[in-house]
């Protein structure tokens, strides 16, 4: 891991409302509100968060499906928000994304074949008459059948149609994927078939990926380094072990806290997490999770606090951070 | 006495390939003030045995069912007015979309106090006191005026808790959930979760409980029922499900779930279970879930097996139930 592949800085995306007659726009859902973020090169970068965090905006922006209102988003070293022609048609061949939901991101009037060779055609990757036989290898890499080539989208199931999505995002031979939810819509049997082949391709080809979810296990499972998102803003980031053993930051102790074990004799002790996520048109003053953290002091309500290293690797976003680690330590033993 | 009895519960779908059978001879049981677990994949039958219990099951469906016997009743023999007096009153339904299982066009009041004026000949001022007690009991703050709002102007959470104030006003007996966590964020599934527990414990009504998450399973459950392909696999407490399952399948589905804080020893690959789940037009012969089943020997393709008792109140629908590790060693 030694050069970042994606890199945002400090980036965000917002969201006019209009209303009234003349469309007017009177204010702004801060969907993603200042975030810098860095994949490494061959890494998997977790990104969790409840649902309307911005992860999944965060994603999009990630491989140019969205631009950002402000801020930068730069691959291999080159700032992709202004490219256009040869270059822009490079970087989309580069970066690929993995949708959440199988059945929608799927053109119901395609074959599999014509949806997976696509992209060879229209980047030119193989000559005309070869297209045929490499979606037929993708086909077999991802678990489904060579003859599969001529079926609809309709005649494969869940499972299989997400082997498919993972087929196409492949085809072009990316070095870096977006996965946005990619097992949410999945049975639990078959969410462990997508996610080994998600690991077994990652080492064969050395992809990196930005893993957006909202399952904490899953994405302890996949991870090397995991990102945790509140109301637009990033509030840890840590290697995946540290994040889970010793979360600092009061939402992300929270958020484990609330997570069921499949395991009847470890209890669930949800850690109170009062109110609601508040509207990401108007987020709170200082801290976002100040009106809901039980650790808040009058310094979180007026001030934002600034992203810091608490540890090698370990961010976080809150002024009391650091004092929490050795509590949360003695608390778990 | 059980609160509710399920005997030989079997439902066919008319479609264009013809007569389908989604359930094969279901049996299940709730006691009284237990919560007990319905769990399986899409498709296999958890929650169309959940609607069978009201007769809800859409009209395309043909129920057959040698009892269902609730509280003392034997269902099967009741009119459909007299089922209408039990839905909402002894046995109600909480959903897995709160949006679409509410009135977009009642305001959450309305909706609450309806129960009540239907079956309790309440007058709406009478009733519209107890909702606004039952909305606060629920968690949701100015309950007073949170009963004026419609559906639409509560967040997800809330909308959950409106809908379980509304299945509990009539104090009912019998609660069926059918995944009323899935659409939820974990933070508020959390919540929801305690909600339902605390409310079990103060009324004393069973849950049966139909989900997909095995850690909500794990979490609140007494007894669980392990559903696949139409039929139950594998039937015991949650402790004993889950610290010795004896069907391939439990095994299966335990292995593939990816841990929060993995247990020592949990190894770094998951395992999954291989292949899907068959579909309904399509039934394998034999055991349904030989052609995934990686302990099946040639009996399981051509013999449906029987339920192999592997402990008290704990039993398999499989040939070598119990003898599992064995067979684990031998490999």
């Amino acid at each position: 891991m030694s050069e970042a592949i994606l890199e945002l800085r400090d980036v965000r995306k917002w969201f006019p409302i209009t209303a009234g007659l003349m469309q007017m726009t009177v204010g702004h859902v801060r969907a993603v509100d200042g975030v810098s973020l860095s994949v490494m090169r061959g890494e998997t970068l977790g990104l969790v968060g409840e649902s309307g965090c911005g992860k999944s905006t965060l994603g999009r922006m990630a491989v140019k499906l969205l631009e950002p209102t402000r801020g930068s988003v730069h691959y291999a070293g080159k700032d992709i928000c202004h490219v256009r022609g040869k270059a822009l048609a490079e970087f989309r061949r580069c970066a690929q994304i993995i949708f959440q939901d199988p059945y929608s991101s799927l053109n119901p009037r395609m074959t599999a074949g014509a949806i997976i060779g696509e992209g060879l055609r229209i980047h030119r990757l193989v000559p005309r008459n070869e297209v045929r036989d490499r979606v037929s290898d993708l086909l077999e890499r991802v678990g489904l059948d060579r003859s599969d080539f001529v079926r609809y989208p309709h005649e494969f199931s869940g499972g299989q149609r997400q082997r498919l999505g993972i087929a196409r995002a492949l085809a072009v031979e990316p070095d870096f994927i977006v996965c946005d939810e990619p097992v949410s819509a999945l049975d639990v049997s078959i969410q462990a078939q997508i996610v080994e082949l998600l690991k077994a391709l990652q080492s064969d080809l050395g992809l990196s990926y930005l893993f957006v979810a909202h399952d904490l296990a899953v994405v302890r499972h996949i991870s090397d380094r995991v990102a945790v998102m509140y109301l637009g803003q990033l509030c840890e980031l840590a290697p995946r072990n540290i994040i889970y053993d010793f979360p600092a930051h009061p939402y992300t102790q929270a958020l484990l806290s609330a997570v069921p074990e499949p395991d009847p004799t470890i209890p669930l002790r949800p850690r109170p997490l009062p109110g609601e996520v508040p509207s990401a048109a108007r987020p709170p003053s200082g801290c976002r999770f100040h009106p809901r953290c039980p650790l808040a002091e009058p310094i979180c309500r007026t001030e934002n606090p600034e992203w810091r290293e608490l540890g090698p690797g370990h961010f976080v976003a809150c002024h009391l951070a650091s004092e929490q680690i050795p509590t949360q330590a003695s608390t778990e033993q | 006495m059980a609160l509710l009895e399920i005997e030989d519960l079997t439902i066919d779908f008319r479609s264009l390939d013809g007569t389908v059978r989604a359930l094969y001879g279901v049996n299940l049981s709730v006691e009284p003030g237990e919560v007990r677990g319905l769990v399986g994949e899409s498709g296999c039958g958890k929650s169309q045995t959940c609607l069978a219990i009201p007769r809800l099951v859409h009209p395309s469906g043909t129920v057959r069912a040698k009892s269902i016997r609730f509280d003392g009743d034997e269902l099967t023999s009741w009119s459909e007015r007299r089922m209408r007096s039990l839905r909402g009153n002894k046995i109600s339904m909480i959903f897995q979309e709160p949006m679409t299982s509410l009135n977009p066009c009642l305001t959450v009041g309305e909706q609450l106090s309806e129960p009540l004026v239907l079956h309790r000949n309440a007058t709406w001022g009478e009733a519209r006191e107890r909702a606004v007690e039952m909305l606060s009991r629920v968690g949701i703050s100015d309950a007073a005026q949170r009963y004026h709002e419609y559906p639409h102007q509560l967040s997800g959470g809330m909308r959950q808790r409106a809908m379980i104030a509304m299945a509990l006003i009539c104090e009912p007996r019998l609660l069926l959930a059918d995944e009323p966590t899935t659409a939820l964020d974990v933070t508020v599934q959390a919540q929801i979760l305690e909600l339902m527990k605390r409310l079990r414990d103060e009324t004393g009504a069973a849950i049966l409980l139909v989900t997909h998450n095995l850690g909500v399973v794990a979490q609140i459950c007494d007894r669980v029922s392990v559903m696949y392909a139409g039929r139950i696999a594998e039937e015991g407490t949650a402790r004993e499900i889950f610290a010795q399952p004896d069907h391939p399948y439990t095994r299966g589905l335990m292995h593939s779930v990816p841990r929060l804080r993995p247990p020592e020893g949990t190894p770094e690959k998951l395992e999954p279970i291989p292949g899907s789940v068959p579909s309904i037009s399509a039934m394998p012969s034999g055991c349904p879930f030989h052609p995934r089943c990686k302990y099946a020997e040639d009996i399981c393709a051509s013999v449906l097996p029987d339920f192999v008792e592997t402990g008290p109140g704990h039993r398999a629908l499989c040939h070598f139930a119990g003898q599992l590790d064995e067979k684990e060693a031998r490999v």
